[in-house]
């Protein structure tokens, strides 16, 4: 578990840092705004997942909406 | 316009036939042969249709707003605010057939190859690369999908050729054992990779001899209708019921190839495929998703929205599927479904309100 919030930490880091250096060229206010917006969405999401690994997401809220339509179309094997 | 870079129609075409091949050829076999048995080679020839007529659509929308993308004639034929829910809906989907993506290619590869590899690792190095090539533009793009076209299907073919010998035509029989039913199952199936074609609206702005387009994506169609109906074929006819047992049965195949009694376990091709191809039609779907997301946000550029959105696909790719067997489960059952309505029904439904507001389609001519 410990290596793999290294992973996660090692890629977060380098993620920054770039993210500092693009910020610097940025004049535009609006894709600054932006540009925050979804850096913020991205690690607010990272945190979440090394939280809680088992986070329901987007794939499972999907499935449960289609699962009655699934069902009726194919066949389980 | 956000990028100044021009492809051609040729280009176009090999980045959306890059976009389905290696999943297509790895993971439909499988499913179609659970809904139809014997009869899964008839259903990308059937499924098929949802591709030609996709191209058709988002070539005749180009007609209709020419030099703009769905983002934007969504505006113009919803109106300002349902335009833009409608068009976030699909920029939240293409962001989840991202994450989608870069999750199975590393779920193949850390179960197939690099077993004691971190999938973080193998999703970042990816996005890297991703990220060094959209941020490049359109042309690199482009030039990359031509350039990998030749060698990728140069691959499939060597892995293809050899097991000739192995094929039982028996085990096509009996055809349509349980009737029509378990084939249109198939079919539903199997074409939930032909809408993909719906990513050429983001390219077509960029087309120079945009004229062509259409032709090209309906060539583009028929090389994916061959490949993949080759491919079941060829699974069908050599494991028969083995099929079934295996997730991933094209690459099982080629663990049996042998060519002049030396070459052996060429699945290592399959692989080069697999990172090959999955590169290409990351960088299509990406590039796809950040300058929708620009054009949303009307930016004047892209590029710099290019590393954030990296960074939250990868994020996205852990959240949405939590672990390998959702990975496996929804791509079975639930995927074609939310794919299809993304990029299947939103396009047909801006087609109709499109031509319900009497709009003209211009005659699209060679760009400087």
């Amino acid at each position: 578990m410990n290596g793999s919030i290294l992973n996660y930490v090692g890629v977060a880091i380098i993620a920054v840092i770039i993210a500092l250096i693009d910020l610097r060229k940025l004049t535009h206010v609006r894709t600054i705004i932006v540009y925050i917006i979804f850096y913020l969405a991205g690690f607010t999401l990272a945190i979440m997942i090394m939280w809680n690994r088992n986070l329901p997401g987007p794939t499972l809220w999907l499935s449960s909406l289609i699962e009655p339509i699934s069902n009726i179309v194919f066949t389980k094997d | 316009m956000l990028d100044k870079g021009k492809i051609t129609s040729a280009q176009l075409a090999c980045m959306m036939f890059l976009t389905l091949l290696a999943t297509g050829i790895l993971t439909s076999s499988h499913g179609a042969y659970i809904q139809s048995k014997s009869d899964m080679w008839m259903t990308p020839i059937i499924g098929s249709v949802s591709g030609f007529a996709i191209v058709f659509i988002v070539v005749y929308l180009h007609r209709l707003y020419p030099g703009k993308t769905l983002i934007q004639y969504s505006e113009d034929i919803l109106g300002k605010f349902t335009g833009k829910i409608v068009s976030l809906i699909f920029l939240l989907f293409s962001l989840q057939l991202n994450a989608n993506l870069l999750r199975q290619f590393s779920e193949f590869l850390a179960l197939s190859f690099l077993r004691q590899t971190p999938l973080i690792v193998l999703i970042s190095t990816l996005m890297i690369l991703c990220v060094c090539a959209v941020r490049s533009g359109v042309e690199i793009i482009g030039r990359s999908a031509l350039l990998l076209t030749p060698l990728i299907v140069l691959i499939v073919l060597i892995l293809i050729f050899p097991l000739l010998g192995e094929v039982e035509i028996d085990r096509m029989l009996p055809a349509f054992e349980n009737g029509f039913l378990p084939v249109l199952r198939g079919v539903v199936f199997v074409q939930a990779w032909f809408p993909t074609y719906v990513y050429m609206t983001f390219f077509l702005p960029f087309v120079s001899d945009v004229h062509k387009a259409q032709r090209w994506g309906f060539i583009s169609v028929l090389w994916t209708i061959a490949i993949y109906t080759g491919t079941l074929l060829l699974v069908l006819t050599i494991l028969g019921d083995a099929t079934k047992l295996y997730p991933y049965p094209f690459m099982q195949l080629t663990r049996y190839v042998i060519i002049f009694d030396f070459f052996q376990h060429l699945d290592a091709l399959i692989m080069l495929l697999w990172v090959l191809d999955v590169f290409v039609r990351s960088i299509t779907t990406f590039y796809a998703v950040v300058l929708g997301f620009a054009q949303w946000f009307r930016l004047p550029n892209y590029k710099p929205l290019v590393l954030p959105i990296g960074v939250l696909i990868v994020a996205w790719s852990f959240w949405s599927v939590p672990n390998t067997m959702t990975v496996n489960v929804t791509l079975q059952r639930y995927v074609v479904f939310y794919y299809f309505f993304a990029h299947m029904m939103i396009p047909i439904l801006l087609l109709v309100v499109a031509l319900l507001r009497g709009r003209k389609p211009v005659l699209l001519k060679q760009q400087k």
